[in-house]
């Protein structure tokens, strides 16, 4: 199935609404789509560096200390948050990063989010 | 007591190896599949941390850094408070060569800390010419540190590298 990540950005957004940033990044840290929310600017760059190391302690936190598997990291501020969860895009392991606008709903962000994480496991995406 | 060693160095230099083979309990592992060609299948993306216990008074924290620059936000914290620093640099391997010049200035590396540097791989071939650019990095900027060529998979250089730290803290 084809798909544009422009397209799932816009289609989150409405459910999840004034979402600062999404994107996809391989596990060692490589940028392959990222959408911003108006007006907000990130280093693609860093916030795919920084994905890549949180989601790797945390994957030895849930491993080495939880003995069980890791599925997401929250990150909260008084400016909203940042997720992260495990999925796979076209064969292989990938991070899906997203920063919320303020008020976030946490349940509402972690269901729509694996909804996405599932559906990216079986699409090819084109960055428009 | 304990203290923070750091083990930096570019990627491939054997970092992760040489933090595996001297902690005494598992080490933390966060190395993930390479997704570009960096001549090895697996790198470390968060932090490698080990844990050596040297007495019954010190104990060691082995902090090794993922060796691509893009991650260098996880060296600016590995920097805080080290007590020493371990640089590995891969035998013949130009890029390697010349990231020793960087890390110094990144880790502020000076004669006050003991660090230690491992010239690695030097069984795949001689190191001869690997140690004399080292020297001549290390000369530019007035330090002299103790240069070994080792192989990070043994035991054997890894404790001549924790033995000579703690030999230079001493004499300090
Ligand atoms: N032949 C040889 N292989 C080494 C040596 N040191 C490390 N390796 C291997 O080189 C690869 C990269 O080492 P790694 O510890 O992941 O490097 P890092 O990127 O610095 O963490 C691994 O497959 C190691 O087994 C060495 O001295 N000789
Ligand atoms: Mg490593």
């Amino acid at each position: 199935m084809e798909a544009s990540f422009k397209k799932l950005y816009e289609k989150l957004n409405t459910k999840l609404k004034s979402i600062k940033s999404l994107s996809l990044t391989t596990s060692d840290g490589f940028t392959l789509f990222s959408e911003n929310g108006n007006g907000f600017e990130v280093e693609t760059d860093k916030l795919s560096a920084v994905s890549s190391s949180l989601t790797a302690l945390s994957n030895a936190a849930a491993k080495q200390l939880m003995k069980s598997t890791f599925e997401s990291t929250f990150i909260e501020t008084s400016k909203g948050l940042m997720c992260m969860i495990q999925t796979k895009y076209q064969g292989k392991n990938c991070i899906l990063s997203l920063i919320s606008g303020a008020n976030p709903n946490i349940g509402q962000i972690r269901f729509y989010l694996n909804e996405l994480a599932n559906i990216l496991e079986t699409v090819s995406l084109s960055a428009e | 007591m304990h203290k923070k060693v750091a083990f930096i160095g570019s990627v491939g230099s054997g970092k992760t190896t040489i933090i595996k083979n001297l902690s005494s309990d598992e080490a933390l592992d966060t190395d993930v599949e390479s997704s570009v060609d960096i001549g090895k299948h697996l790198t470390t993306v968060g932090i490698d941390y080990g844990h050596l216990k040297v007495d019954d008074t010190t104990s060691l924290g082995l902090y090794g850094v993922p060796g691509q620059r893009k991650f260098s936000f996880v060296w600016d914290f590995v920097k805080e408070g080290l007590w020493a620093a371990v640089i590995l640099v891969k035998n013949k391997d130009t890029e390697s060569i010349a990231e020793l010049d960087y890390l110094i200035d990144f880790f502020d590396i000076s004669q006050d800390i003991p660090c230690v540097i491992g010239v690695t791989h030097v069984d795949q071939g001689a190191g001869g010419f690997t140690v004399k650019k080292i020297k001549e990095t290390l000369k530019k900027k007035n330090l002299n540190l103790p240069v070994y060529t080792i192989d990070a998979r043994l035991n054997t250089s890894a404790e001549l590298i924790m033995r000579t730290l703690i030999a230079i803290d001493e004499s300090n």
